[in-house]
């Protein structure tokens, strides 16, 4: 067994991770010198190629086994992509092609993801069926959506010509493989033909560097240092054990925690990362604990996939647009399959239809109060509208509860105990110096600004605002632009900086390197 | 006005420094500053733990060899009764036992250092220990650090980096945060645990655990402490520490012996991976050529014989397992005796 700091110092587990010094200290200066070095000379095309190898060498780091099978997945989209953009261009109707990619992709997603659930639930029923055993391959979900999207809009005819290399690198492009964000290729590749990303600028390199230091210092210190509270609820649950209500409570807040700073942490490093290749990615995470209603959380709440399930599922369906009945089974059928995306289980489902259930209610209110004007000046009103953020975040950790549980009864026996009907089984000693450890961090998550706020001067990254999330446009919250904790290229703020990326190794030294949340998904 | 360029070059050069420049604060305020020591790490076992090597330091030098020395962790501080195995065997026997937290890198270190020429040592470790994920939890180093930095020097140089990542500012802030929220009673690392060294005889035996003390809460935690068993894992850091140990005691004439924890029966014990793993200790000390003492279930007890943990025995559970370390001993040095050319 790889003692800790040098799992650390070879990615913990065989996976190259952000969070790994070999990735910090090795991988990333290597890729970004061998950029700029090809940037300076000008070939262009040879500066994507390498960011393509280096993503390869990313993805492949420690297990070859799914690199065929991410090949053929780039090879056998770009081919159908190509045709239909071909027959979209002479008005030629190409929907056979468009079903075929999509039914391709779908079926090995649902090889890799879904065979061992379903062979499970065949067996439980009695079926000679034996589950196959089959690993998931590391960012499956993210990249056969983001493939997914790019086939839709090659049969919408609203792709470019793109060249092999670019659409392979929109592809594997290593910042955000294997935990998204789920990229456009409209937002990504017409990057790739500017000169500016190729130039070095030690200023914008020092920003994205800063946007990756918030969010290794989220994922090693905050989500990192939550996980034992809520490991020590569900494992312990799933071992049988019947909490006390404090013990629910404090694994359950934990996990709300710790899932996001894990995964807005992540979503931050692949943008840091990114801005310092000087190209952007969407932003993915706005303060989503801050929203004061369900609708608002899914805006605010992993924003790319949001986008990605309201243009391709929910719209689809007929979205709100076929009266309220259908509406609320819309929004039933998308959250119930976008559960099913997170996970091959019934917890993920079950997760699915709770926020649908939440969405319907919360349309359902919207429509009632649409038409009572007194309501809507009522909700805008601070203490109710802090009413309502509080009850959407309590709501949303009851959600958490059923993603995070081993199967649907665990999630029961944690929710029972959160309502004060459990066993009464003291899992945590030193609850004080607990709630000491997560009220900061609740703070945090309510009243601190986001990443992209704290840099808010040099940089303007915003919430997706051209498209539509599952709860509308994407939150543009007001004063964005102000507020004192902003981020300046100034002595002090250098120092700040330093002390964070230095906390941040330090954890990282004293921590054996964990795989992102999301990995898994 | 500076320019874009040299702003962010001066941005640069003071986030470089700052990087060192808070490693540095950092290291000097957890270990620079010997009032702040007893803050950084507080749980109240580990001024124990100081006092209880001081006494059984002290306690050892005064026995003249050759000499039994019991060690492993407090399974073996609380379980065996050396005065009661010298008047039986006529050995002079010790009990080495002191904290299974502190790790087997450590442990067996602090053993090796007293162990003489011509001793033996028995190691009855805690099954746990197999399979700590890392050669040196928090404990030992904060240990250490604070009153053993003796165990610095001695240390493996591949394990320099191992020692060094246990250093958790996490850790720190817990501290500072426990202080914050006990300030009354700080500096909780001389807080008063639950064990006294007063209570540590002349031989190393713990006298102090009776079981008029067991109250209804010990039972409760006895009864959640479910053991998680696993097969042996050779490779393991603990496993590892267990060979050099053996393999560097064996070159300075230190007779090995191993023995079994003395351990509450739990079901967990009836279970196929803990036959599994009983076996593979035994093929582990086979390969090793230490010659194995007694069974384990002649070391585990039952409820009533036990103090606040599932390895922690009390008066009664001391007379059983020191019992059945006494008879096995006998049958090992007949044994022995037999297969003497």
């Amino acid at each position: 067994m790889a003692p800790s700091c040098l799992a650390g110092l070879t990615g913990g587990s065989a996976r190259l991770l952000f969070n790994s010094f070999v990735f910090i200290f090795g991988f990333m200066p290597l890729v970004l010198a061998g950029y700029f070095a090809l940037g300076r000379v000008d070939a262009r095309r040879a500066a994507l190629v390498w960011l393509g190898v280096a993503s390869l060498a990313f993805y492949g780091w420690g297990d070859l086994r799914h690199l065929p099978l991410l090949l053929a997945s780039i090879a056998g989209n770009f081919v159908l992509g190509r045709l239909m953009s071909r027959r979209a261009e002479a008005d030629r109707p190409n929907g056979r092609l468009l079903a075929l990619g999509v039914g391709l992709d779908l079926a090995v997603l649902a090889w890799f993801k879904y065979a061992d659930f379903a062979a499970m639930n065949l067996a439980s029923l009695g079926l000679p069926v034996r589950p196959p055993g089959i690993e998931l391959p590391v960012g499956i979900s993210f990249f056969t959506f983001t493939q997914i999207a790019y086939l839709v809009d090659c049969w919408r005819g609203e792709t470019r010509r793109y060249r092999p290399h670019e659409y392979f690198l929109f592809v594997t492009y290593f910042p955000h493989l294997i935990a998204g964000p789920i990229l456009l290729h409209r937002e990504v590749i017409p990057q790739f033909w500017l000169a500016r990303p190729y130039r070095f600028e030690l200023a914008r390199i020092l920003i994205g560097l800063t946007i990756f230091t918030i969010g290794l210092f989220k994922k090693v210190v905050l989500a990192d240092g939550v996980a034992p509270y809520a490991d020590r609820l569900f494992d312990g649950v799933a071992d049988g054990a019947d909490p006390d209500m404090v013990a629910a409570w404090i694994g359950a807040l934990a996990y709300t925690m710790q899932l996001y700073f894990d995964f807005s942490g992540y979503s931050d490093m692949a943008v840091g990362l990114s801005h310092m290749l000087g190209f952007r990615l969407p932003v993915n995470f706005w303060s989503p604990y801050r929203a004061g209603s369900i609708i608002e959380f899914w805006r605010r709440w992993h924003i790319t996939l949001s986008r990605f399930l309201a243009d391709h599922l929910y719209r689809p369906l007929g979205g709100s647009r076929r009266g309220a009945s259908r509406h609320y089974l819309n929004l039933m059928i998308t959250m119930l399959l976008g559960g099913l995306w997170h996970g091959a289980g019934w917890t993920f489902i079950a997760w699915g239809a709770l926020h649908g259930c939440y969405l319907s209610l919360n349309h359902a209110f919207r429509r009632w109060a649409g038409s009572r004007p007194a309501v809507g000046r009522m909700l805008q009103h601070p203490p109710v509208r802090l009413l309502a953020t509080l009850v959407t975040f309590l709501a949303v950790v009851l959600g958490w509860v059923l993603f995070r549980a081993e199967s649907l009864m665990d999630a029961g026996i944690v929710a029972n105990a959160m309502v004060g009907l459990g066993g009464g089984e003291k899992l945590f000693d030193g609850v004080g110096r607990i709630w000491l450890h997560l009220l900061p961090l609740l703070a945090i998550l309510f009243f601190a600004p986001n990443s992209f706020q704290i840099m808010r001067r040099y940089t303007r990254y915003r919430p997706y605002s051209s498209g539509r999330t599952l709860g509308g446009p994407a939150a543009a919250e007001a004063g964005s632009g102000t507020g004192r904790l902003a981020w300046r290229m100034t002595g002090p703020w250098a120092v700040v900086t330093g002390c964070v990326l230095a906390l941040a190794l330090l954890s990282m030294l004293t921590a054996q390197s964990s795989p992102f949340l999301y990995f898994q998904f | 006005m500076l320019t874009a360029r040299h702003q962010a070059a001066r941005f640069l050069f003071w986030l470089l420094a700052a990087v060192p420049g808070t490693l540095l604060a950092l290291l000097l305020l957890c270990f620079g500053i010997p009032a702040l020591k007893p803050y950084l790490y507080p749980i109240p076992d580990i001024a124990w733990i100081r006092d209880l090597y001081r006494h059984k330091d002290a306690a050892l030098a005064r026995i003249p060899g050759p000499r039994l020395l019991l060690v492993g962790g407090s399974a073996v501080h609380f379980g065996f009764d050396a005065d009661r195995i010298t008047t039986a065997l006529g050995v002079e026997t010790f009990n080495y036992g002191a904290h299974g937290g502190l790790d087997l890198t450590y442990l067996l270190d602090r053993a090796e250092r007293v162990a003489r020429p011509g001793d033996t040592v028995l190691l009855a470790i805690e099954y746990p220990l197999y399979r700590t994920p890392v050669p040196f939890t928090a404990l030992p180093v904060f240990f250490s650090s604070f009153h053993d930095k003796r165990f610095w020097w001695r240390m493996p140089v591949d394990l320099w980096l191992d020692y060094a990542s246990q250093y958790d500012p996490r850790l720190v802030l817990r501290a500072a945060a426990d202080n914050l929220t006990h300030w009354k009673r700080a500096p909780l690392s001389e807080r008063p645990g639950g064990y006294r060294v007063a209570t540590i005889d002349a031989r190393g035996s713990e006298r102090g655990a009776s079981r008029a003390q067991v109250t209804p809460r010990m039972r409760e935690l006895v009864a959640q402490d479910r053991q998680l068993i696993r097969p042996l894992d050779r490779s393991s850091p603990g496993s590892r520490a267990v060979a050099g140990f053996v393999r560097r005691q064996q070159e300075r004439r230190v007779a090995v012996l191993a023995g079994w924890p003395p351990s509450l029966r739990r079901v967990e014990y009836d279970e196929p991976v803990a036959y599994r793993m009983l076996a593979d200790l035994r093929s582990f000390w086979q390969d090793l050529r230490v010659p194995v003492i007694g069974t384990p279930d002649r070391f585990m007890v039952p409820d009533e014989a036990v103090f606040d943990t599932s390895f922690h025995m009390n008066e009664t559970g001391q007379a059983m397992v020191t019992a059945a370390l006494i008879e096995a001993l006998r049958a090992y040095t007949s044994q022995a005796a037999r297969n003497a050319p």
